[in-house]
């Protein structure tokens, strides 16, 4: 990344004096000026904001300071120790939320779930539907349990490690899954993560690689009719593609597709059952993405 | 009132002054008789609806209804005004035949003569179609042209004359967007929401480039600079809601708009924690693009961008439908619309002149403080009915 010119610095400087400490994350005036706004609406304290923008100096999440993130519709609670929803997810989640059915009652389920934001958004946008959450973090499990209370939407929390005992999870079967896995693997955590993701967010709700996905097919693709997941990088897109169209029975059942995000990322593997599911997953899914299988 | 005296001499043809010899109150003109045909036109129409009606036929039909009592008021302030002129004529053959009345007469008439003149202006009113868009709310957008700083200085005067004027009349407004230049002294744009049903047809004067000229805060020496700002001022047509914004985006075929969203290289989703939510929103069939990062959310700022392109679709279509009209009359009557400089600020002298009818004043705190545009707008209202008036004249003659 490009030094920022003690020019540039000097200049902020001219405009506010709270620019500079900025500048580091932000990059530009224009942007640092606009997390300053962001920062004074929300908090009136001259001297907390002062802090604040010294936290943000050394690239603490701008989220964990105001305490809330956007997600469509919502203002989520943040909190530091619970991974901070990401635009991405806000994007797939309120498309995949426009195109549920507004008139069935259905169950979702959301697997480590954070903040609860997907489940919360699905139960907002889609109130008929029964929204279910897991997580293996008493943070985020306290945390998705307030943002409940507080947005007034009603989500079911459970805490407990669905790698190692995901068959004791009730419901036993839903409709659709949803999930958000830590999908960063370990080899490329130092160089491809920004440094406030690095320093400030946990490791638990970042760090993983296939394990989930292998879950996925191991467990939950028998439990459930329908399945989104997120996705860090196309290998994990792939590994579910291969496992389903290895296994014949599966591959009888399933359809599998691959959706990019507005960065033009793969960011979503999702899929469905052809027969004997209770929604029609085909037509639900039909424009959500790509097609592979 | 002194306007209005003048925007009744404009107007009713044909321009013979004849005075009354004890007064010097110029006589009160009648509307133009090819005006009157029309709404005479109008009262037949009436009657064959209300036998239609009457009759029982057809089921209860909204679009008709409107019309039904559009005609009924046109045709009661015209049978008024009938009322009215008949009596002042009466009047006038009573000075003539019997001096003896003459006094009591002429006080009678100067007592009915206010009356006379609200009928038939309102009347006139009434027989130039309304603006389509007149009951919508509006949304400004402020934009400095020439001039620098001086300019992004001059747009931020202008955002607060408007907020001014908004809040001076107790109507609802948010500001949408609004980016301020890097010294922060100025803005680079910003756009205002005024939220009140009707306040397009107020403001919808103020589009144009307004021109200022006073000593920047800027200059050191002292010389007087002129500096330009640009206005374009929209109809709302929906709220800048979520919910609105997703139904009005499946209105559009996928190839026709693109969603940018201003993203760095990168893998993206855990890897970054950005907080840029910035939206580029493209329209390919206009090429409009219109770029929103007000808000934290980016989903709030896309629905902001889809209000917008919304409101500037719409006026586009109807730009083209005045244009079109025009055509057809093969006018060359000069648009209030599109014109360029529509007004100066000229802060030495004090003044505000607007352009286009040439109307001046003679406060400047009181425009910019939002206390005074009234006067303006007003002044433009009747020039504009003005010249609408006599569009619709040489229409009407040239069918009769």
């Amino acid at each position: 990344m490009a030094r920022i010119k003690p020019s540039v610095l000097k200049k902020a400087w001219q405009v506010n004096r709270l620019l500079p400490l900025l500048l580091p994350v932000c990059r530009t005036i224009e942007v640092a000026q606009q997390e300053l706004r962001w920062i004074q609406e929300e908090i009136s304290d001259k001297k907390r904001v002062r802090q604040c923008c010294l936290l943000r100096s050394r690239h603490y999440p701008l989220q964990y300071l105001l305490g809330t993130q956007p997600f469509g519709p919502l203002d989520v609670i943040c909190q530091p120790g619970v991974l901070i929803p990401r635009w991405e997810t806000e994007e797939w989640a309120v498309s995949l939320a426009g195109k549920l059915p507004r008139d069935r009652t259905f169950d979702v389920m959301d697997l480590c779930t954070g903040t609860g934001c997907i489940p919360l958004l699905l139960k907002y946008m889609r109130p008929k539907c029964s929204a279910f959450a897991i997580d293996c973090s008493p943070l985020a499990y306290k945390l998705a349990a307030r943002n409940s209370d507080m947005l007034r939407v009603p989500l079911k929390v459970t805490q407990k490690d669905i790698l190692k005992c995901s068959s004791e999870v009730v419901p036993r079967t839903v409709d659709l899954i949803t999930c958000n896995p830590p999908y960063i693997p370990r080899s490329t955590f130092t160089r491809e993560t920004t440094r406030s993701v690095k320093l400030f967010e946990p490791k638990l709700a970042l760090l993983g690689n296939t394990e989930f996905y292998a879950n996925l097919v191991d467990c939950w693709m028998s439990r459930t009719d329908a399945f989104v997941y997120e996705v860090g990088d196309l290998s994990q897109c792939q590994y579910v593609l291969e496992r389903v169209t290895s296994d014949t029975k599966l591959s009888k059942n399933w359809r599998i597709g691959f959706k990019h995000d507005s960065n033009d990322q793969p960011r979503i593997v999702y899929g469905f059952r052809t027969s004997g599911s209770r929604l029609n997953w085909a037509s639900i899914l039909e424009e959500f993405g790509d097609m592979k299988h | 009132m002194l306007w209005k005296a003048a925007r009744a001499q404009k107007l009713y043809l044909p321009r013979i002054s004849v005075r009354l010899q004890s007064s010097s109150v110029p006589e009160f003109q009648e509307l133009h008789p090819l005006l009157l045909k029309r709404a005479e036109k109008y009262a037949e129409e009436l009657k064959t609806l209300e036998k239609w009606m009457a009759k029982g036929e057809g089921t209860f039909d909204v679009e008709r209804q409107k019309k039904f009592s559009r005609l009924c008021a046109v045709v009661d302030s015209f049978h008024k005004y009938s009322r009215e002129i008949e009596l002042l004529k009466d009047l006038k053959e009573m000075i003539k035949d019997d001096p003896s009345l003459r006094d009591e007469a002429q006080q009678e008439i100067a007592e009915i003569r206010p009356q006379l003149e609200k009928t038939s202006s309102s009347l006139l009113g009434q027989l130039l179609p309304p603006h389509p868009f007149a009951d919508r709310p509006c949304i400004l957008e402020i934009r400095p042209g020439v001039g620098g700083i001086e300019a992004m200085i001059f747009a931020q005067d202008l955002l607060g004359m408007y907020v001014n004027y908004a809040h001076n009349k107790r109507w609802k407004y948010h500001i949408i967007s609004q980016s301020a230049n890097e010294s922060g002294s100025g803005i680079v744009d910003a756009i205002l929401s005024i939220d009140e049903p009707g306040s397009y047809d107020k403001l919808r004067f103020e589009a144009g480039v307004h021109r200022v000229q006073r000593i920047p805060a800027t200059e050191t020496k002292g010389r007087t600079h002129t500096s330009t700002a640009a206005v374009v001022v929209l109809p709302q047509m929906a709220e800048d809601n979520e919910k609105e914004a997703e139904s009005y985006e499946r209105t559009f075929k996928p190839d026709e708009i693109r969603i940018d969203v201003m993203r760095a290289r990168g893998k993206g989703g855990q890897h970054v924690n950005t907080t840029d939510s910035a939206v580029r929103l493209t329209h390919y069939p206009s090429g409009i693009v219109i770029n929103m990062q007000n808000e934290r959310s980016q989903h709030k700022n896309k629905a902001k961008a889809f209000a917008i392109l919304r409101a500037r679709l719409a006026e586009i279509e109807q730009k083209e439908k005045e244009e079109k009209a025009r055509a057809a009359r093969k006018g060359q009557v000069s648009t209030t619309d599109r014109s360029d400089k529509v007004r100066t600020y000229n802060f030495p002298q004090n003044r505000i002149t607007d352009h286009r009818c040439g109307f001046n004043l003679h406060d400047m705190e009181g425009i910019m403080a939002g206390e005074r545009l009234d006067d303006v707008i007003d002044a433009m209202q009747v020039y504009d009915s003005d010249t609408r008036a006599k569009e619709l004249l040489a229409e009407v003659q040239g069918t009769a």
